[in-house]
């Protein structure tokens, strides 16, 4: 809905990731996320919009909720919700 | 006449303008409201609602005092927990019996900036007269954040302060500026607002929703296309459409139908829209956000969010918290005991005997008692989460322990309430207003009662010390008690999160409530704020429970005290006078032999009471069980509190010693025999049916004051004795019935 469509289909398709599949410290920024659900739009109104860059600090032991930290803030994220965000890891990761 | 013409015509109803602190969870609006407000704070509750209200007054540099009100925490005017709702409702005029307040300050994280403005302009949008306090600068100063108050006062069209609220920085320049702002008006004009420059998805539907609703509205051209915006987002989620007619409900949804939309889309793309404007606008106030983590917090995350170690530590400080509401509050409590008892002692000695004296002593006065005695455990409690609260260790907890108490259909913060509950279920369940979601926050404040508290134990150690061989080592180093006293433990533990998991799937269904939760950097707790919540707390304990507490104390004096017809005591006189004119027993024998009349007439009377009644009363009840008249008659004392269980079965009995620890009533209940058959009343497999009773009972009715209270119905209160009550009655008899078959005694 905010990132045009047609620029996230000529990316690779290995670069859009589910954000619960990230590996934990990588920066990434979001695409898109489903805004169907009612904690998306929670985590958006909290500031995890689409557009802007996180990094995924943590898991807690059980392996959900993840922390994500967002410029300004960071949040937590249940795994099922982390599902439904899809993001792409930044160049510098690469590093 | 000069000081006459001062006074307001309205004396006594005068209505003072009302100032509303709004902000996002965490900014800083508590310890404003402290600043501006003092002592001078008043807590109550919103009409029908569980959400807290904090009033307080504040007298501006111009001598005019005006009212002040601190809202609770919300991230957006679209969110829906009740809490949010009420911030919003009062924010807007549309909450029942609310002034609608003149002026409003807005309180920003100013080291998250962006997030804050969030709100910030929403309200703008709405044309609600802003003060902007740019809280926590200290903290963006650290992060390198250099924002410019004037060129964001610029930007936003409003006044701007900053501040460093816990170090009372800044207090003087909001003051003043709360004066100039004009009320009842929108003073950010001259500046495009969101709402000018909305995205064209929303554009059309906004456009043609204001002309619809236009007729009604005589606000700005700015105002009146929030209010559509604001329709279109809350209209179709249908939780609370009574405030608005059903008359804009039907166009609003007419709207979002010809235009393809739905809310939740209309709210989604509202947030990334204004997220997405207010980056221009933090770029012209030069605000530009660093993503760098905070030093401190990040080092102290590595240890306490660890994956092993994080728990081990989480365990230590709960363990921590939990024995000093279990041990340290002991002796504040025996300290308002020795007190209770002096008072007794004057007013025994002060006051004619009689019926009247019995009622003061024994039902008012030990009910007093009654309520005051937990006040060490309240404070303790709220000490310790106020103190992790303000560190923001809080946050972490829940954090933590999401996942495993999701599992159990529970919040990540019902966790501190329930494990309060082990030493006393009444601080526990007063914590529960953390739990954001009315449900889920319901089925923590059943179950808490059945985690094993405190005033438990004395039973456990008498039936224990009764029916077993208490320090009989077992496997080494356990012995016999320790480990019946285990099983106890562990008994609450699995049907609290049975039964938590079963009202979560059936009568408090609901969908797990989305997370939402932030890990704020940790910050110095402030104990001014600690102390006037615990003051806060104490009150409300006070002033609410503690009413029905103490009515509840006088009626069972009544029920424990009270002959339905008058009795014949006239044998224990006659007992007396044979004791003194007996010359055979000498002064000790004599003060023995009159302590030992004494203690049977007692029970002869608690026999013969509306209590001694209802313990025959129930003994058909509770025979099944395992448990005779008299064990009827303690449980039916024990409602005052559990532990008063152990001091009526030593009335009945005739026992002057009411102590767990001596061996007089143990003896005394070793030796008693059922009169029918001569076997033993107290077997071992009795005694386990009793402390399984007592795990599942919910006896004590200073718990069902505080449920009546925190939910705001009898219904609760009701629902809670009864199924505990079931849950009890067939949890001992199929430890009785079951023991029997496998062939115990
Ligand atoms: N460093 C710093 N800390 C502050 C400042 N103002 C408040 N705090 C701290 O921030 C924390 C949160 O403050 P509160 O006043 O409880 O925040 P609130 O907005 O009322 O929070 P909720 O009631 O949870 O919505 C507390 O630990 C305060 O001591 C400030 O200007 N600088």
């Amino acid at each position: 809905m905010h990132l045009p469509f047609a620029r996230i289909e000529k990316m690779p398709l290995s670069e859009i990731v589910p954000l619960d599949q990230m590996p934990l410290g990588t920066r990434c920024r979001v695409l898109s996320m489903d805004e169907d659900s009612e904690s998306l739009l929670r985590l958006m109104e909290m500031g995890l919009i689409p557009g802007v860059e996180i990094t995924i600090e943590r898991t807690a032991p059980l392996n959900s909720p993840f922390s994500v930290r967002l410029p300004g803030c960071t949040l937590a994220i249940r795994r099922e919700d982390a599902e439904r965000v899809l993001v792409r890891p930044l160049e510098e990761n690469k590093g | 006449m000069a000081v006459l013409s001062k006074l307001p015509h309205t004396a006594g109803t005068v209505k003072h303008r009302l100032i509303a602190i709004a902000g996002n969870p965490n900014a800083g609006k508590t310890t404003i409201f402290n600043a501006l407000t003092g002592t001078r704070q008043k807590v109550g509750n919103y009409a029908g609602v569980t959400v807290e209200r904090k009033t307080g007054k504040l007298e501006l540099p111009s001598g005019e005092v005006v009212e002040v009100v601190d809202l609770p925490g919300c991230y957006s005017l679209a969110a829906r927990s009740p809490e949010e709702q009420i911030a919003h409702d009062v924010l807007l005029g549309e909450a029942v019996g609310e002034q609608r307040p003149d002026k409003v300050v807005v309180v920003l994280d100013a080291s998250n900036l962006r997030r804050n403005l969030f709100l910030a302009t929403q309200l703008r949008d709405l044309g609600v007269p802003l003060v902007v306090a740019l809280n926590m600068m200290d903290i963006a100063h650290e992060k390198g954040m250099e924002i410019s108050s004037e060129k964001l006062a610029a930007a936003l069209g409003c006044p701007v302060v900053p501040l460093v609220a816990r170090k009372g920085e800044g207090i003087e320049n909001l003051l003043a500026e709360l004066e100039d702002v004009p009320c009842n008006q929108c003073n950010c004009t001259g500046v495009p607002r969101f709402i000018d420059c909305l995205p064209s998805t929303l554009e059309k539907p906004v456009q043609i929703l204001t002309e619809g609703l236009s007729s009604s509205h005589l606000t700005d051209a700015e105002t009146a296309r929030s209010e559509a915006l604001w329709l279109l987002i809350s209209t179709l989620e249908g939780d609370d459409p009574a405030k608005i007619t059903p008359a804009k409900v039907a166009l609003a949804r007419r709207v979002l139908h010809e235009s393809k939309l739905s809310t939740r889309q209309v709210r989604a793309i509202e947030t990334s829209a204004r997220f997405r404007y207010l980056k221009d606008l933090m770029t012209a106030a030069n605000a530009v956000e660093q993503d760098l983590p905070h030093r401190l917090t990040a080092l102290l995350d590595r240890a306490l969010l660890h994956r092993v170690l994080g728990p081990i530590l989480f365990l230590t400080i709960m363990a921590v918290v939990f024995q000093s509401i279990f041990s340290w509050a002991t002796p504040a409590m025996d300290g308002i005991q020795v007190l209770v008892d002096k008072l007794s002692i004057v007013t025994n000695q002060s006051l004619p005997d009689g019926l009247f004296k019995q009622l003061l002593l024994e039902g008012i006065i030990s009910g007093v008692g009654n309520v005051l005695v937990f006040l060490p455990q309240i404070l303790i409690l709220f000490f310790f989460i106020g103190l992790l609260e303000d560190l923001g260790y809080m946050a972490r907890a829940a954090f933590l322990m999401d996942r495993l108490m999701a599992k159990a259909g529970l919040d990540g913060r019902a966790f501190v309430p329930l494990l309060s509950s082990f030493a006393c279920a009444i601080p526990g369940i007063m914590a529960t207003r953390t739990i954001a979601a009315r449900k889920d926050r319901l089925v923590t404040i059943l179950v808490a009662p059945l985690m094993s508290c405190s005033a438990r134990l004395p039973v456990y150690t008498l039936v224990i010390g009764t029916v077993f061989s208490a320090n009989q080592h077992v496997l080494g180093v356990f012995t016999v008690g320790g480990l019946v006293l285990l099983s106890m433990y562990l008994l609450s533990i699995v049907v609290g999160v049975t039964m938590a998991a079963i009202f979560k799937k059936t009568i408090l269904k609901s969908p797990p409530p989305p997370l939402l939760l932030e890990l704020p950097t940790y910050k110095l707790p402030s104990l001014k704020s600690i102390m006037l919540n615990l003051m806060d707390r104490a009150k409300l304990f006070v002033a609410r429970a503690g009413t029905v507490i103490l009515a509840a104390t006088v009626i069972l004096w009544g029920v424990m005290n009270l002959q339905l017809h008058p009795v014949d005591t006239s044998a224990f006189d006659k007992a007396r006078i044979a004791a003194r004119s007996n010359p055979e027993l000498g002064n000790n024998g004599y003060e023995k032999a009159l302590a030992k009349i004494n203690c049977q007439e007692a029970a002869f009377k608690l026999e013969h009471s509306l209590g001694g009644r209802l313990g025959k009363l129930i003994e058909p009840v509770i025979a099944p069980l395992g448990f005779d008249w008299k064990m009827g008659v303690g449980i039916v004392a024990s409602f005052a509190a559990r532990e008063v269980f152990v001091s009526g079965l030593a009335v009945v009995n005739g026992v002057n010693d009411g102590n767990e620890n001596t061996s007089s009533l143990r003896e005394h209940l070793q030796a008693d025999r059922n009169p029918a058959t001569g076997a033993k009343i107290y077997t071992p497999l009795v005694g386990i049916s009793l402390m399984v009773f007592f795990v599942l009972a919910c006896q004590c009715m200073s718990t069902v004051a505080i449920v009546r209270r925190e939910t705001l119905s009898w219904k609760w209160p009701i629902f809670m004795i009864s199924y505990m009550g079931i849950l009890a009655w067939l949890g001992a008899f199929a430890v009785y019935h079951g023991g029997k078959l496998l062939g115990f005694s």
